[in-house]
């Protein structure tokens, strides 16, 4: 598996060095719409304003949407593409199982990813002139967040597999994810807290964006919660993709598009 | 070599609000190690379901399929011992080179990388693409793309190969060399088995035909064989005047079938038949063995109609 993930990492960088409009396109979209929403917000609240913590907030949340965005578009995306452009069959004539094989492409694109977003963030340091605290304690719910994105995309990716056809799941889902790891769902009641844990992300993204803004770390129980959160979205995810691509052979429609 | 056992195999498509559509009806195959097997069948015969069912793409409904005595359940030993070649430009990442291509599935097929690059030189020295390696495969004509198809197919050393309509759009060069390949292969070994609707290539290629009609598999003959089953009427001869009662009386005697202007009829009474019709005008006389297609339409409607 680990040469897997080298040749797909390295088909990857080739793809990228090859077509880099496509990836540095996604930059600009993303920068400019901060920058739209910044400006827009500075012009509402009047000179002088200050937004403190919860500007530090505002682009924690943000940086987390669009680790997000890409986790969550990237497994029904390719699995369209591939029907789409008609490689799906020889990718299913392998040994490998096919949920393990799209969770193994997802990952060795996500540095890729990460270094794209590393690039918006450092562009929306300069405008905003905001730092955020990176600890080790990051680490756990920023993980959970990958992995929840992660099993949502490849729910997605299985329904893809069924119907070849998810590009307005897609837009859609890009402002679920928004909600989801915006929404500070745990101060709603006494439920919020236990409500927020089941939501794909929420607690994950709420805890990450907390101590990223104000340098504080999480309880053990939140860590917790995170952990199993993304671990449970990663695994229904798997499940649910592995099903839809044992369905597919059986309808034989894998390379149906 | 890896021998093929299909047995029993069937499989019906269901798509919700239409009615269930059989596609293949408890098909028993066996195929030898080192055979060229054609799959042979009009449009919707199931010969694309029966080769992607022995590529491991499609599950059977009943019935087992063995390469080699491994169960095509065995996915992991059963998909090490097929290569595939589907129909169409769906095969290759087109933004990838042939070399990368070749390292990419040879990896993806269980090699390590190191096995892989030196998998990828061999093959495209083997396919005659070492000159291309390096050339984004968008780029490459459609017979080469073809050819690099086949070579990924065989990155894993299969002991059988699978192409569905493998000579489509290729010009008649690279289908000289495709068929070239694949009688290579074959003489290595390897177990070849191919659909066409390109009769030509057929002929060219393979060594025993297997027909499908509706489903069924109704024979499964040596080409020769399948060829010389309409010897029996291995002439053509077009009139180009009315046979009256008479002449048509006789030539019947002399076992010719005949429908309007065209006559068929074996190759020992030829010249009996030509007395009887002198002096009447002949538009044409050909020898109707060579015509392929007539023979397979032939077998076809006779098994339409049983």
């Amino acid at each position: 598996m680990l040469d897997l993930f080298l040749v797909e990492s390295k088909r990857q960088w080739l793809l990228f060095r090859r077509y880099p409009v496509e990836a540095f396109a996604g930059v600009a979209v993303f920068t400019i719409l901060f920058v739209g929403l910044f400006t827009g917000s500075r012009f509402l609240a009047g000179q002088g304003a200050s937004f403190g913590v919860r500007l530090d907030m505002v682009v924690a949340g943000y940086i987390i949407w669009l680790v997000t965005t890409g986790l969550f578009a990237a497994p029904g995306s390719q699995v369209t593409e591939d029907a789409r452009t008609g490689i799906m069959e020889q990718l299913f004539v392998t040994p490998h199982n096919f949920a393990v094989y799209t969770a193994m492409r997802v990952s060795s694109g996500l540095l890729q990813h990460l270094l794209l977003i590393a690039v918006v963030t450092g562009i929306i340091y300069l405008i905003t002139g905001t730092a955020l605290d990176y600890r080790a304690v990051e680490l756990l719910p920023f993980f959970a967040i990958i992995l929840a994105a992660t099993g949502l995309g490849l729910l997605v990716a299985a329904y893809a597999m069924l119907v070849k056809q998810v590009g307005a799941i897609l837009m859609i889902g890009q402002f679920l994810l928004l909600a989801m790891v915006a929404t500070p769902i745990q101060a709603y009641g006494a439920w919020g807290k236990w409500l927020a844990a089941i939501v794909p992300i929420n607690p994950s993204a709420q805890l990450l964006q907390h101590q990223l803004a104000t340098g504080s770390a999480g309880k053990a129980l939140d860590m917790a919660i995170s952990a199993g959160n993304g671990l449970v979205y990663f695994a229904l995810g798997m499940v649910a993709l592995h099903l839809a691509a044992t369905q597919a052979r059986r309808r034989a429609t894998i390379g149906v598009f | 070599m890896d021998t093929v056992d299909v047995i029993g195999v069937s499989k019906t498509y269901r798509v919700q609000g239409h009615a269930p559509i059989p596609a293949l009806r408890e098909v028993s195959l066996s195929i030898h190690g080192g055979e060229i097997l054609a799959i042979l069948g009009l449009n919707g015969a199931g010969k694309t379901t029966l080769v992607k069912m022995l590529s491991g793409l499609v599950a059977p409904d009943s019935g087992r399929i063995l390469v080699g005595g491994v169960e095509s359940t065995a996915r992991r030993s059963y998909l090490g011992r097929v290569g595939a070649v589907f129909e169409g430009n769906r095969n290759i990442y087109w933004r990838l080179t042939p070399f990368e291509n070749i390292e990419y599935f040879g990896v993806l097929r269980g090699l390590s990388i190191r096995r892989a690059r030196a998998r990828a030189n061999e093959l495209l020295e083997r396919f005659k693409l070492g000159d291309k390696r390096n050339a984004i495969c968008a780029h490459l004509s459609r017979g080469m793309q073809q050819r690099l198809a086949i070579a990924i197919s065989l990155v894993h050393e299969p002991g059988i190969i699978i192409l569905d309509e493998p000579t489509i759009g290729v010009d008649v060069e690279n289908v000289l060399e495709i068929v070239e390949h694949l009688k290579s292969l074959a003489a290595s070994g390897i177990t070849v088995v191919v659909t066409s609707h390109q009769l030509d290539v057929v002929r060219m290629l393979a060594d025993r035909v297997a027909l499908l009609v509706g489903g069924r598999l109704v024979a499964t003959q040596p080409i020769d064989e399948f060829m010389r089953r309409s010897e029996r009427a291995p002439y053509c001869l077009q009139l180009e005047e009315e046979l009256d009662d008479a002449r048509a009386g006789r030539l019947r005697e002399l076992g010719v079938e005949h429908g309007g202007s065209q006559l068929h009829f074996p190759a020992e009474g030829l010249y009996d038949i030509l007395d009887v019709l002198k002096p009447l005008r002949i538009g044409a006389l050909n020898a109707a063995t060579h015509d392929f297609s007539r023979i397979f339409m032939d077998r076809v409607k006779e098994y339409e109609s049983a």
